[in-house]
């Protein structure tokens, strides 16, 4: 952690410090604040809180509260600025500030957001931002373990905590005047739990105890009752308590103050009372009985209500909750939900409507209705599909009840959203129906202007292009009129999403000029979903690089990890796969999978990604891949799923020979594919059709190079896919061409390790009587990881020396535009952000050999 | 965790010097494969030297690639495997 502070006046880190409960993560850190401190260096703290909804960026107003840095002002205004704010300061600071967020575990989104941020700018700074965190209790699907992976490697620093050796415990032991025998087998080197036994030492006779639980309460039932008391009103405040607050629930005497302290289970720091560990207070919390449990929340939710300033809404709800009182929680827990959706903690505001409506009771139908669309609106920006279906179908009873049909039509077409991400794309088709058939005769307002951006959105989804732009400019044109911003992006969205297929211009105009105006209000989320939606479209209709630009940007600027990030990371993966960028597609498609739900179609379109990228490399597992995307696009009934995963298919049956299993895979989605119109995928399902001799070429409605590959004119075929930088199809349409392109096939497959190709190729050239066919590349070493060029390496070199692109560019004697593309290429190969990186990986991995050496290092297996 | 067999071509044939250069090489492949949830956990070398046959255990078939990028290493063939010996149908 030193090391890591004394290097922060040249550059920033993030320090994670991961350990079991009780290990001692506290303890480092606050050794670590101490010496900073000592030092004259800025200190700021923050703890995540373990309400049973954390607080929106609880660790940000601990540090404004006590340090009054000057981004506190803008604590209430928009979330972008106070990021920026938060980092300007840091990056400002005299000397290095150490700014520590501890108990990470327990994390709102708005503070995982901000940690991402942070993280991800912080060597820019002279910070080091100290996360520590449980690590047995962030599980692969985490939210915190998602926001540890977008950190990039080269800022991070991982500071296991160790348990305790036996000798340490001995020691311990020897410092506290205690006896060690049988101590570290008790506890494994946990260095509380340890403490806490060695402490008790001769008062446990009765044997080693069984957990820290019966330490602590063996320690809390030897105090008198005034100091139970005392003890039992600290343990329902998660966190740490305000003097005053104690003072007002259990009225305790400076003696049992003292008393508490002495008995090593309570510490005092200036206003507050806290136990000197969280493991210590839940022990002495869960100890209570039911009743009594209930009566002491019940006392801190009236001490509180009458506090002022008025507590945050959370720690109510938090209190309310554990006091069963019903109106509290209808009072609180809606505020609560307003207060995390300004501050962007989109699961904390679901989580507050949740205790809503099912703990609380609300004044009459008109609160209930208000209620269930807040719960609706936050189900579904958390894509938490199961509930936000049942919300909508509550809702649509109440109104229909009311005969409220225009609302009821509303909520039942919304009901498509989560269906569709359920992948039922039939009963989605069925909700919008009903509510057109609801909506008939009545007036144009605004819950008819939903509806058809649902019908619109809807027949977008399934590729009924036609149907969807003409209930979009109807949308539009009421939305426009009624002057409703929602209803109105939301039908521009799918409606240039439908043209991208028909008139791509004018799609793509249309989803990057709305793009652009959500950027000008600062709706970094909204312009991500537009972006994302450009970018799946053109990915799905070859224009890659497009795609690849958007598809980056909007994960850039998805600011929550959530289920939009993933499908845009998926159809990267896919797009990169196109590109010929087969590690960085791999990677991708990786990414999403752990942590994307198990059944949605960010998984289905990583695992067909997957699965054509180990099918091409002649990689185990694209079997499994193909199963488990098969498994969901199958029942969705939907073009847009079921077209990827049979052609993944059938190029799967085609590599094993199998005749009857390509006609079965292409027949499960060609007629649809034809029915809706659809150029590439009725091309792609085609070309596999004649590939294997069974059917004769039917170009008719085509994309044109898999026409002109069919037709046998290769070579156009070809000079096609190079156009759409497709380069394994295109040496694909060469494999087909005289010698000449086959040899030149051959050199492109070899380049992308696409070893079953390239295997296949060589063995029908020696057949042919080909001579000196080359052998291939995979049998020489690779001179330059990462697939750099040649001249990649020269310019990665001279990068190395300092040199601006344009100095390059003199050396080099090529254009400076020319360096600029191999600099982009470099960094791109590389997974790297900035030149620094690049220069610093290379000379780490040791490949960056002065000119005329190869990288090989020339050793091991 | 799978178990994949990797075959690898050294046309120059493989050299590991038996020094401290050796000792080092090898750590720094421990190092890399760490990183990336993978373990090397044997191999096998031809007589000649120019052909290897390696045993990894590791999270997919990509982990493998990518350390076998960072350390340099040609990759022929990945194939997933299990273990079968001449005692496995006994108790």
């Amino acid at each position: 952690m030193q090391a890591l502070l004394e290097a922060a006046s040249q550059r920033g880190a993030v320090a994670l410090v991961a350990g079991e409960a009780g290990i001692g993560k506290s303890s480092l850190l606050l050794a670590a604040a101490a010496a900073h401190a000592a030092r004259g260096g800025t200190v700021w703290w923050g703890a995540c809180d373990a309400l049973q909804t954390p607080h929106p960026l609880a660790p940000l107003l601990d540090v404004a509260r006590e340090h009054r840095p000057r981004f506190a002002a803008r604590l209430e205004g928009p979330r972008p600025a106070l990021f920026e704010a938060v980092l300007e300061e840091l990056r400002r600071a005299h000397g290095a500030v150490l700014l520590v967020i501890e108990d990470a575990h327990w994390a709102d989104d708005a503070t995982l957001d901000l940690l991402k941020y942070l993280g991800r700018r912080i060597e820019r700074t002279h910070a080091v931002l100290a996360v520590s965190y449980r690590d047995d209790e962030v599980t692969a699907t985490h939210p915190l373990r998602r926001v540890l992976g977008e950190l990039p490697m080269a800022a991070r620093t991982l500071i296991e905590v160790p348990r305790l050796s036996a000798d340490a415990v001995g020691v311990l032991a020897r410092s506290l005047g205690a006896n060690p025998a049988g101590v570290h087998a008790a506890t494994g080197g946990n260095a509380f739990f340890a403490t806490e036994l060695l402490r008790a030492g001769g008062r446990l006779q009765a044997g080693v105890p069984r957990s820290v639980q019966d330490v602590v309460l063996a320690r809390f039932s030897a105090q008198p009752a005034s100091v139970q008391a005392l003890l039992r009103a600290v343990a329902v405040l998660p966190g740490r308590a305000e003097r005053a607050l104690v003072d007002a629930l259990a009225a305790p005497t400076p003696e049992d103050l003292d008393a508490a302290v002495a008995s090593g289970l309570l510490v005092m720091d200036g206003p507050w009372l806290a136990y000197r560990h969280e493991l210590a207070r839940v022990a002495v919390e869960s100890a209570l009985s039911p009743a009594l449990h209930q009566a002491w929340h019940a006392r801190v939710l009236q001490a509180l209500s009458a506090a002022t300033p008025q507590p945050a809404a959370a720690r109510l709800v938090h209190h309310a909750v554990h006091a069963h009182d019903v109106a509290a929680i209808s009072r609180h827990a809606p505020a609560a939900a307003a207060e995390a959706r300004a501050r962007g903690a989109l699961r904390e505001f679901g989580a507050h409507w949740r205790v809503a409506v099912r703990q609380g009771r609300p004044r009459d139908d008109d609160e209930r209705i208000d209620w269930l669309e807040g719960y609706a609106l936050a189900c579904s920006v958390n894509s938490w599909l199961d509930e936000a279906l049942d919300t909508l179908q509550r809702l649509e009873r109440l109104y229909r009840a009311r005969g409220d049909l225009a609302r009821a039509a509303r909520v039942r077409a919304a009901q498509s959203g989560p269906l569709v991400g359920q992948l039922r794309h039939e009963a989605a088709r069925e909700a919008c129906r009903d509510a057109l058939a609801l909506i008939e005769g009545l007036p144009e307002g605004p819950d008819v202007a939903q509806v058809w951006a649902s019908m619109c959105w809807q027949c977008m989804l399934d590729r009924d292009y036609a149907d969807s732009v003409a209930w979009g400019r109807r949308a539009m044109a009421l939305a426009e009129r009624l002057g409703d911003r929602a209803a109105l992006e939301r039908a521009i969205i799918a409606t240039g999403a439908a043209l991208l297929f028909v008139e791509p211009e004018t799609g793509q105009r249309m989803l990057l000029d709305l793009a652009e105006r959500r950027r000008a209000r600062g709706d970094r989320q909204g312009t991500a979903a537009a972006l994302s939606m450009v970018g799946t479209g053109m990915g799905e209709t070859l224009y890659l690089r497009e795609a690849e630009a958007c598809l980056r940007e909007a994960i850039e600027l998805y600011e929550s990890v959530d289920a939009a990030t993933q499908y845009a990371r998926s159809w990267l993966a896919l797009v990169l796969l196109s590109l010929g960028r087969w590690d960085e597609a791999g990677a991708a498609a990786l990414h999403v999978l752990p942590r994307a739900g198990l059944e949605d179609y960010s998984t289905l379109m990583a695992q067909v990604a997957l699965a054509r990228l180990r099918l091409r490399r002649g990689d185990p597992g694209a079997d499994d891949a193909i199963a488990a995307a098969r498994l969901l696009a199958e029942p969705s009934g939907t073009l847009q799923r079921m077209a990827p995963c049979a052609a993944v298919r059938a190029e799967a049956a085609f590599a094993r020979g199998d005749t009857a299993g390509i006609v079965a895979a292409v027949e499960s989605a060609l007629p649809l594919a034809r029915a809706k119109g659809h150029p590439w995928f009725v091309g792609e399902l085609s070309y596999w059709l004649w590939r294997a001799g069974a059917a004769p070429p039917a170009a008719s409605g085509c994309a044109e190079p898999y026409a002109l590959q069919m037709a046998g004119r290769w070579r156009e075929a070809a000079d096609a896919w190079l156009a759409l930088d497709c380069p394994y199809e295109q040496a694909r349409a060469l494999a087909e061409g005289d010698a000449g392109a086959q040899q030149q096939a051959l050199a492109i497959f070899d380049r992308l390790g696409a070893a079953p190709a390239a295997e296949a190729l060589r063995r029908r050239l020696r057949e042919a009587g080909v001579r000196g066919v080359a052998r291939g590349a995979r049998e020489s070493t690779r001179a330059h990881p990462c697939g750099l060029t040649t001249a990649e390496m020269k310019v990665l070199r001279l990068m190395a020396e300092g040199l601006r692109n344009a100095e390059i560019a003199a050396r080099v004697h090529r254009s400076v535009r020319t360096v600029d593309h191999h600099v982009a290429a470099v960094l791109a190969k590389l997974g790297v952000e900035s030149r620094g990186e690049a220069v610093r990986r290379a000379e780490r991995e040791g490949w960056l050999a002065p000119a005329g050496q190869s990288g090989q290092s020339g050793s091991a297996t | 965790m799978p178990r994949y067999l990797i075959e690898r071509s050294f046309p120059q044939g493989l050299s590991i010097p038996l020094n401290d250069d050796g000792r080092k090489a090898v750590d720094g492949l421990v190092q890399v494969n760490a990183d990336h949830g993978v373990t090397w956990v044997h191999s096998y070398v031809s007589a000649d030297r120019t052909q290897t046959f390696c045993v990894y255990d590791g999270p997919s078939p990509e982990s493998i690639r990518k350390v076998a990028e960072r350390n340099g290493l040609p990759v022929s063939r990945i194939t997933e495997v299990s273990v079968l010996d001449p005692y496995f149908y006994r108790p």
